[in-house]
């Protein structure tokens, strides 16, 4: 049986889409199936990781939410579309797929202001896991609680909550763990990314896994060099002995059962 | 302090070493001789003063104090040098302190007798401006010195500070033999050793921000979670979970 695997993050900017891009494609070099779905519908982004652009991006999820196409028409296939990014060409061949929202100003503004059926989504979530006997499907949440956010919560097998070492993240972070309690969430890890590389990790993973009652995968660096990837291709299959990648390979790892 | 000592004093100094002999012998009669143990003030900052000091044996070093009342030294002078000698000039309060560092004697000439003297024989003056120049250069090099030293410090740069401390931890006297940039770090670097302190605070402060602080307002967790859970939504999502949870699990079999 697959498992739905949810990135959230309290804030934006936790780096929650870029996490989610590179756990998904350490899973498929595995050599396991997997779906990846962008549900922040109102700010899309984890596209550009996979080199998707409007003009090739074909149906999306906004379409299968207002019951236009069905899931299984907006699934985009990485394995065969992998490019010639240094990164991406590893997932030539692999069992992937993305579900990318529009980034379409108007579809977005279409969805902001009608929103749309949390089950919906649900369902098609469930068919799409069933339909390309998926092994993973890791969903991309809009940062915050809202309901889209909860329900992916609620479903989720594991559930990855992104943090930076801040105050507000800190803050906000507790509220997210208690939630997942709440929801019987059958396993919960935390990833601490953008840390100043001047703390002790371990120290880190040690007083916010005490903070929070819950399990550290991954305490990931601040590092310029992922700027300087820019928001295109994935960083951990460029650059795969870098910090940064091997901390997000150990998640991944825990993700599968591995680590 | 016999007449004879005190004329060959005057004779060996930089001011008065040319006068005629009989002109020595005159002023011999107006100096008044002071003799110190080592620690003792002969000139206190800001007191009123008409009157120089020239030494004949011992040294004394010359000193203000800091912000905290430290001690900072200025100079060390010894045996034929002149102490005291711009409040001489401008009549305004001592502008340093003037401690002995060993058993010391100088003698003492009033601004009177200086400007009787002074008038009969105005090369003097020529001699006076050289010592006061020289006195000038010297405070130049040593505020070029301070702000270097500031400069190192502002950088950063601790190393460099300590170890010229270090060198000259156990200096005592700094003889004016030595040139005046030489002098001049000597004397700061007792002030520098704050650079210590500083360094130490630095620190410290480091390894505070090395800790990451986790706190949590848990009161505020609270009412959050409560807001949530007791959305209508929240509610239908909780009862919902087994049956999503439960469907997905049919539909896979």
């Amino acid at each position: 049986m697959g498992k739905i695997v949810s990135i959230h993050s309290f804030r934006g900017g936790t780096g929650k889409s870029n996490t989610t891009a590179n756990l998904s494609c350490q899973a498929a070099i595995a050599g396991h199936r997997v779906g990846v779905v962008d549900t922040d519908i109102q700010s899309p982004g984890i596209h550009v990781l996979f080199g998707l652009d409007e003009g090739s991006m074909g149906h999306t999820l906004n379409e299968y939410l207002r019951g236009e196409c069905s899931i299984e028409d907006v699934a985009y296939s990485i394995g065969e579309n992998s490019g010639e990014a240094p990164g991406l060409k590893q997932l030539a061949g692999k069992d992937m797929w993305l579900i990318p929202s529009s980034i379409n100003g108007g579809e977005i503004s279409k969805v902001i202001k009608d929103g749309y059926d949390p089950n919906i989504l649900n369902q098609g979530m469930q068919s799409v896991m069933k339909s390309l006997d998926l092994d993973y499907l890791f969903i991309d949440t809009h940062p915050g609680l809202n309901e889209e956010t909860l329900l992916s919560i609620a479903i989720s097998d594991v559930l990855i909550i992104i943090l930076r070492p801040d105050q507000q993240d800190i803050q906000g972070t507790a509220v997210t763990v208690d939630i997942a309690r709440l929801l019987d969430v059958p396993k919960l890890y935390l990833v601490v990314n953008k840390a100043l590389t001047r703390y002790d990790f371990g120290q880190v993973a040690e007083e916010i896994g005490n903070a929070y009652d819950a399990e550290v995968a991954g305490v990931l660096p601040l590092t310029e060099d992922m700027v300087e990837n820019g928001s295109a291709d994935i960083f951990s299959l460029v650059s795969p002995d870098h910090q940064w990648s091997q901390g997000i390979t150990g998640v991944a790892k825990k993700i599968m059962g591995l680590g | 302090m016999d007449s004879e000592k005190k004329k060959k004093a005057l004779s060996r100094s930089s001011w008065f070493r040319e006068l005629p002999e009989e002109v020595l012998d005159g002023l011999v009669d107006r100096v008044d001789a002071h003799v110190l143990q080592k620690g003792d003030v002969l000139i206190r900052k800001n007191d009123l003063g008409d009157s120089v000091f020239m030494i004949y044996s011992g040294w004394v070093k010359i000193v203000v104090g800091d912000v905290r009342g430290e001690e900072v030294v200025l100079n060390h002078l010894g045996p034929g040098e002149f102490v005291g000698e711009i409040s001489l000039i401008d009549q305004r309060p001592r502008s340093a302190s003037v401690i002995a560092l060993s058993p010391l004697e100088a003698l003492e000439l009033k601004r009177d007798d200086f400007i009787k003297i002074l008038n009969k024989h105005p090369e003097i003056a020529l001699y006076v401006i050289i010592n006061i120049s020289e006195r000038m250069r010297f405070s130049s090099t040593y505020v070029e010195k301070a702000i270097q030293w500031s400069q190192r410090v502002a950088d950063g740069d601790y190393g460099s500070a300590s170890d010229e401390i270090q060198k000259t931890q156990d200096a005592t006297i700094v003889d004016t033999g030595k040139p005046d940039d030489v002098r001049a770090n000597r004397f700061l670097s007792s002030f520098f050793r704050m650079v210590e302190g500083v360094k130490a605070r630095e620190e410290k402060l480091m390894s505070q921000l090395h800790q990451l602080t986790i706190e949590i307002d848990q009161v505020k967790r609270d009412e959050e979670l409560d807001s949530l859970v007791s959305s209508e939504f929240f509610q239908k999502i909780k009862a919902d979970t087994q049956s999503l949870k439960v469907g997905r699990r049919r539909g896979d079999d």
